[in-house]
Parts: C-alpha cells; structure tokens; sequence
C-alpha cells in the first residue's frame, strides 16, 4: 500500500531511494570508508600491499557476485553459489594434484560442471516451475553434501603458475584482478549490447509479459543460472589458486556476501532492476570492510560480527522497497 | 470495508475448516504422500541395516523427533504466512552458549540464563519480522542475514572458541524419560497440539491461514497481517530457542561447530509433509508426519555409516524432490502456480 504512495506523487527530487537504486549511494559509502581508513591510518591504508589485499579479496567476491547479479535481475536468486565455488576448489586442487599438464583441461572442466550446474537450477526453476530460492537452498545442500563426501579436509596441491596467477602482482593489482575485469566487460557487454541483456531485464521485470512479448523465457532463465555457475566455479578455481590447496569450506558464506553486495548496490531482489556499477561498488565496500579487519588490527573474530551487521543493515536499508 | 464478526473466515483454505466427510478425506490423501515415503524408508532399513528395529535406535529417532519436530512446528508457522525462518541454526547456537557462558555449571543460575536466551531469541525473531514486514525483505534474506549476524555475534562473544559448561539441571529435559518415551518427544508433542489447536481452532489461527492466503486481502478486512507475520517469525525463534535448550541438555557441553550449520532440517521436515512454500497451505498433521519421516530417514542414514556429507545430500535431495512433488499435481492450481512456472518467487 505505501509503495503504491511512493510511486505516485513524489516530485522529482534526488532522494535515499533514487541514490540506492542507481547504485550511487553504495559509492558513497565507498567514498566515505576510504576517507575515514586514510585518516585513520594513510601510510598503512595506502601501501601498495594493502592495496593489493583489498585487491585481491574483489576477485572472488566480484566473479560469484557477477553471477548472483545475473540471477537476481531475473528474478530469481542463487543460494548454492558459494557451495559450486567451494566444490570447484576442491575438484581443482584434488584433480591437479600438482600436475602441470593437467591445469588447463581441469579448470576448463571445472567451468563445464558450473555451467551444469547452472543448467539444472535453470530447468528446475524455468521448466518445472520450483522457486529458485528453495531449489538453489537444496542444491546448495547438495553440492556442499558432495564436496564433503569427496574430502572432509583440505587436499590437493595447484600448480605454481596457477598459483601464481592468484598470488603475484605488479605494483599494487594482483594478476588475477585481470581476470575480474574481463569478466566484467564480458557480463557489461551481455547486459547492454545483446538481445539476452535485454531479454533479462523484461523476465525480471514482468515474466509474463515479456513472454506474452515473445521473449523465450525459459532459455533466458537457464542462460542466467548457468552464467552464475561457470563463474561461481571460475571464483572457485581462483580460491584453489589462492590456497595453493582444496579446502571442502573454501567458498563457505560466499552466497551471502553476494546477495549482500548486489542489495549494496541497489538490485531490487524483485528482479529486472539493477545497476552493475552499484554491485562492484558493493563488491569494493565489502571487500574493504573485510580487509580493513586486519588493518586496524581488530580481533579476527570480529569479522564475522562485521560481516553480519554489514548484511543486515544492507538488508534493512538497502533493500529497495518490494511492490506486492 | 465492512467489518464484519468473522471476515476472514470464508477465504481461509481448505486447511482449517470443520471436517466434514470429503474435507477429512482430503486430509487424509494430504499425509499419504509422507506416509508412503516412510513406509518405504522402514522397509529398506529393514533389508539393509538389520539392528534398525532396536530399542536403542528407537528411543535415538525419538529424540530426533523430538528436537527436530520443536524447530518444524516454529517453521510451519512462519512457512503458513508465506515466509522462511532460516536463522534457526544460530538461535540453537546462541541459546546453547548463553547457558553455558551465563551459568558455568551452576544450576542456580540456570532460570535467568534461560530467561536470558528467551529475551535473545525474541530479539532474533523480532528483527526478522520486522526485516519483513516493515522493510519488505524477502524472508529467506531477511532471516539469513541474521544467522550470519548471529554467528557472528557467538564468535566474537566466545573469541572463536565457546567454553563453559551446561548445568546439569537441564539434562532431564534432553536425556529424560517419561513412560519409556524421551521428554524432546513429549515437548514436541505439547508444542504440536498447542500450534495445532491455535491453528484449525481459533481466530488466530483463521487470521494466519488468510494472512498467508492473500495478506493485502485480509490486511483489507481489518486483520493486522504485520502482526500476526512478525509474531510467527518471533513464536519460531522461541520455540528455536525451547529446541536449543533440549540439545544443550543433550549433548551437556558447548558444541563449537554447532553454531555454524545452517540448520535445514526444520524446513525439510515442513515441505516433505506437504506445507506450501507459498503461504496459508498445511497444517501441523503434515509437519508431524514430515519430522517423523525425517527422523526415521536420518537415523536410517547414520546406521548405514553415512558420513555428514551423504547426510547433506540426502537432505538437499529429500527437500527438493518434496518441493516438485508439491508443484506437480495433488494441489488446487492457482494463480500464484503459474506466477512461479515463470520464475517469480
């Protein structure tokens, strides 16, 4: 009742809700928190190896977020992503085992079992009808079921110039923030420039009329998930590649952190609204929050804390209004 | 907008209307599907694990009955208003480090403590509610924000490692016994007939089933929906917190890995009985028919010497193959089917 109010009568005035929704507000934050770390402490905030880490933190976060972007803005929501990244580390570091040869076709493979993945949320959720937060809740039991029945502790061994990949840098950007730039470019370029991109929007936005509008919902619907889950094991590859080892919880709460960053960016969770540029500013602020933990030298157990009032007050405040 | 004796009373569902002859065979075709389900589970556990039919693994799928049937009923509630209360994994977390760091040991202690994890579990299902109704969250994002806010909350309060003792004045209520049966059981049993009642028999429980049948219609007919939302989200936290206070008395120590599972359980036990995911479908029958079925499954599983990750798959499997069920056939159609065979939520 009260959205339809707000929708009706407001004067056009730059207001909390348009700087949420354009994904404006999130960077203002941004803003904010890199002010506030450079007065805090300039020469630690500033040095190119802390620079690095928060760095370094974006480019698993950013990839599934990228994924859970997609998959919001259709209207749905990926809840397995961190259990398909953590069961792509996994497989990485057991299947490598420290063979170089056998790098590129496992890390290609990984991809093909995202994109599996993918493709049964899509028909689970576009054929059969299921909403896509139960069936992601129940594969993510699933997949973190199958990651533990293959190992229940840390196993495997990447190969150094994978590794390399995750841990070396030039300056103060890791090589792997390469990989999260093309990635972005490539969703970006989706998004704006291709009929899918488009597509997307009008599913997210009214599935019924945009199927009434000829748009092939269902193939939509799956490209979307299985987006989501070649780069859910993309970020699972690189948390192999970071740990130089396979771990079963390598990508544990990953799911949130995404959902988190995209509602920081002003996604509406509704579906087919939403900025990218909002969501990598959201993966920015996190990515700070977190690494800011060790810069300040707060008790490491303190970063769950922040992590959940982080989320919930994203949740509280950034969660654009829902019209019912 | 009239306010009449009883509006709410005709749009309410098949769920809570008087048994009269074909609505009492309807209830009945609803638990056949679980019942079939466990029929088939007792059977293979009868070929495969010949030391299942024991006392000793009854009185075990007992007290599983028991601890998971208390979080299930907590769910029903807040699946029947159309939400998801997923925080109820930390709530036992957090119940079972209050007692233990608030009373170390010492039974004196041991009312304010639970007193205590009362208020905390209160507070839990307060924001969700509020998350919900006042901001419009989606409940499964709402409620998951607060386990992991929750979580934190336990590692930063215990520094990462909980330690204490549970008094032992609790145990009775874990490892008791009343007529060979164990108390979990019988707690459960009284949380059952109490939701059951307030559900098929009262206003309150009309109110609810409207509320999740269609919210904007009953908040039009003079019904406080926020309330009665925001009050199952806190009754599910509460009766999370009575389920915490089982497993503390159970186990007797501080279980450090206990606050960490995203406790599904509850959810899976709901939906294999036959609770819609959609609101103002089920009734505490099927919730009690899916625990059983549940606790007989897992108690199946760890005979067979299945690890915790068969026991996640099983789960994951179970809730999804029961969700498909529910979407394809046995059910009235209706508008929001086909608002989901789009993908809407």
């Amino acid at each position: 009742m009260s959205a339809a109010v707000a929708a009706g009568t407001r004067p056009r005035r730059i207001s909390l809700a348009d700087l949420t929704r354009t994904g404006a507000a999130v960077w203002i934050v941004l803003l904010a928190a890199v002010l506030a770390l450079t007065v805090a402490d300039a020469g630690g905030f500033w040095a190119p190896a802390n620079i690095a880490n928060v760095l370094t933190a974006t480019v698993v976060l950013g990839l599934a977020a990228l994924g859970q972007h997609l998959v919001v803005l259709s209207g749905g929501i990926d809840l397995s992503i961190g259990s398909a990244a953590t069961l792509s580390a996994l497989l990485t570091a057991l299947l490598i085992n420290g063979y170089p040869i056998r790098t590129a076709p496992v890390v290609i493979g990984m991809l093909l079992l995202g994109g599996l993945i993918g493709v049964l949320h899509g028909l689970l959720v576009a054929r059969v009808g299921l909403p896509p937060f139960i069936v992601t809740l129940a594969t993510l039991y699933l997949i973190q079921g199958a990651a533990f029945t293959i190992s229940t502790t840390p196993t495997g061994r990447v190969t150094s110039a994978l590794s390399a990949v995750a841990l070396e840098r030039i300056g103060p950007v890791p090589y792997s923030f390469a990989v999260l730039v093309l990635a972005v470019a490539v969703v970006a370029f989706v998004l704006a420039r291709t009929a899918f991109g488009r597509q997307l929007y009008a599913v997210g936005g009214d599935p019924a009329a945009a199927r009434a509008n000829g748009v092939p919902v269902a193939r939509v619907l799956v490209t979307a998930y299985v987006l989501a889950g070649v780069l859910a094991a993309l970020a699972g590859v690189l948390l192999a590649a970071r740990a130089t080892v396979g771990s079963p919880t390598a990508g544990l709460g990953l799911e949130l952190s995404t959902i988190t960053v995209v509602v920081l960016g002003g996604t509406s969770l509704l579906g087919g609204r939403g900025s990218l540029v909002g969501t990598l500013g959201g993966v920015l602020l996190l990515s700070l929050v977190s690494s800011s933990v060790t810069l300040l030298q707060l008790p490491a157990t303190l970063t769950d804390l922040i992590r959940g009032v982080v989320i919930l007050a994203a949740a509280a405040i950034f969660v654009t209004r829902a019209r019912r | 907008m009239t306010t009449g004796t009883r509006p709410v009373a005709a749009s309410a569902p098949a769920g809570p209307s008087a048994p009269g002859g074909r609505a009492l065979l309807r209830r009945a075709l609803s638990l056949l599907a679980p019942l079939a389900g466990l029929a088939v589970i007792l059977l293979l556990a009868a070929v495969t694990t010949p030391g299942f039919y024991s006392t000793g693994v009854l009185q075990l799928v007992l007290f599983q009955i028991g601890l998971i049937g208390v979080t299930a009923v907590g769910q029903t509630l807040v699946l029947l208003v159309g939400g998801i209360d997923l925080s109820i994994g930390a709530v036992i977390g957090l119940t079972t480090v209050i007692i233990a760091v608030y009373t170390r040991g010492d039974g004196a202690r041991l009312g304010v403590a639970i007193l205590l994890a009362l208020a905390a579990g209160a507070v839990v299902g307060l924001v969700n509610g509020l998350l919900v109704v006042r901001r419009l969250v989606p409940a499964f994002v709402a409620t998951f924000a607060t386990f992991v806010l929750v979580q934190g909350v336990i590692t930063a309060w215990t520094r990462g490692a909980p330690s204490g003792n549970i008094p032992g004045a609790l145990s009775p209520l874990g490892t008791g016994r009343w007529l060979g049966v164990p108390v979990p059981a019988w707690v459960f049993l009284a949380v059952a007939v109490v939701a059951g009642i307030v559900l098929g028999r009262t206003g309150l429980g009309r109110r609810l089933y409207a509320t999740g049948a269609n919210a904007r219609a009953t908040a039009l007919s003079g019904v406080r929906t926020g309330w009665i939302i925001a009050g199952c989200f806190v009754a599910s936290a509460l009766l999370a917190v009575l389920a915490g206070l089982i497993n503390a008395g159970y186990i007797g120590y501080v279980d450090a890995r206990l606050s960490r599972s995203l406790d599904l359980n509850s959810v899976a036990a709901a939906v294999i009985g036959g609770v819609g995911l959609t609101g103002g479908r089920g009734r505490i029958g099927q919730t009690v028919a899916g625990v059983v079925l549940l606790a007989v499954l897992l108690a199946w599983l760890r005979q067979l010497g299945a690890g915790a990750g068969a026991q996640l798959i099983v789960s994951g499997a179970v809730i999804l193959l029961a969700v498909w069920l529910q979407n394809s056939g046995w059910t009235p159609r209706s508008p929001r089917r086909n608002k989901q065979r789009d993908g809407v939520r």
